[in-house]
């Protein structure tokens, strides 16, 4: 009887402290950097500028968690090897995460600043909107896993669905948005990155901000994923336990 | 698409998306709106002199508070926004003291699967 191979450990340990190391130092420093640094006085925004350190980098989040997941969602469709979809999953997870946090967030700034005094929480905002409808096909992918039973039934359909979610993902969040009079920015061209559109001061903070954030979107992924890993490993010995004991009995 | 765009007296143009029938209560604008002006009170509303024993201020108040000394200097500065700063950086802290935690946590689980595996081989 081959004992069930042990599945290959999903992460150096090393690597996971080098980035929890620099993720944890350079996030306390944005923190502190978003609040006390320089930024243009503009009228309407006002303080509240700062909100773009900490709300669009939940968007960079969502869009890497998704690009993983549909990633480890093929790789699944091609070896059949169950980690894979289960770091789909975990990576969907994260996206769903930091996507609702990324709307909830959009929510209070929009409403404090650009609809402040009308009592609009929600106003229709075509990224707004989009990003309501893309988390909503994330959801699926869940209730999709959660109505099969069958493990590899369940991995197969779900990796399929997950490679049409993805291929959303630009449409929702940047391609239809930019067709349209939003509060955000993009209709004139590629915000942030251009040369005018961030006072430099502001990019100091912008750019490590982002890559932090994907590096904590990382280290928590990487957390469930090892998580899922002790699952797999120990539903492995399991079976492999209850084969021997069957052979034992012949 | 600029001769669909409709706008109402205030100069408010609503969503292309979301149209509503009736009076929208959602309207999403391109140019945003300022918050209105407080409506103006009746002059019977203004101060009334039932309240002056409620008022926190004394108008004969004659000497100036002490400058704030130490912690609360620092903290009162630039409208307190260190009080501010502190608060966050403390979540920060709870936050991250539980994702070292659950890293504790997972390793210790990790080091008792390998133990039992290689038991068993």
């Amino acid at each position: 009887m081959p004992s069930p191979a042990q599945p290959p450990f999903p992460v150096g340990r090393r690597l996971y402290r080098v980035v929890r190391g620099v993720v944890v130092v350079t996030l306390t420093g944005i923190l502190a950097a978003g609040f006390l640094g320089q930024i243009p006085q503009l009228d309407i925004l006002e303080q509240s500028a700062r909100n773009l350190y900490f709300h669009v980098p939940m968007w960079f989040a969502l869009m890497a968690a998704t690009i993983v997941s549909a990633y480890h969602s093929a790789q699944y469709l091609r070896s059949g090897d169950r980690i894979r979809d289960l770091r789909a999953r975990e990576a969907a997870r994260l996206g769903l995460i930091f996507g609702g946090l990324g709307i909830v967030t959009g929510m209070v700034w929009a409403r404090f600043t650009w609809y402040e005094g009308t009592g609009v929480w929600w106003n229709f905002d075509p990224k707004q909107s989009m990003a309501a409808v893309l988390l909503l096909i994330y959801g699926g992918y869940f209730v999709l896993r959660d109505a099969i039973d069958a493990p590899r039934t369940r991995g197969r359909i779900a990796a399929v669905y997950n490679l049409f979610a993805v291929v959303t993902m630009p449409f929702l969040l940047y391609i239809l948005p930019r067709q349209m009079p939003s509060l955000h920015p993009g209709g004139e061209g590629s915000p942030a990155f251009s040369q005018t559109d961030l006072a430099p001061a502001m990019r100091w903070v912008f750019y490590p901000s982002v890559l932090a954030f994907l590096g904590l979107c990382w280290l928590l992924y990487t957390q469930r994923v090892r998580l899922a890993w002790l699952q797999e490993v120990l539903r492995r010995k399991a079976l492999g336990a209850a084969h021997d004991e069957r052979d034992g009995d012949r | 698409m600029k001769e669909t765009v409709i706008a109402d007296a205030h100069g408010r143009v609503s969503s292309l998306l979301f149209v509503f029938p009736f009076r929208p209560r959602c309207v999403m604008t391109i140019h945003p709106l300022r918050p209105s002006d407080p409506p103006a009170l009746r002059p019977e509303q203004e101060r009334p002199d039932t309240t002056a024993a409620y008022d926190s201020t004394w108008a004969e108040q004659s000497e100036e508070p002490p400058p704030p000394e130490g912690l609360d200097r620092i903290m009162g500065q630039d409208g307190k926004i260190y009080v501010v700063l502190a608060v966050v950086l403390l979540i920060w802290i709870g936050v991250v003291a539980l994702l070292f935690r659950t890293d504790r946590r997972i390793e210790r689980l990790e080091r008792r699967v390998d133990r039992s595996i290689s038991e068993d081989e």
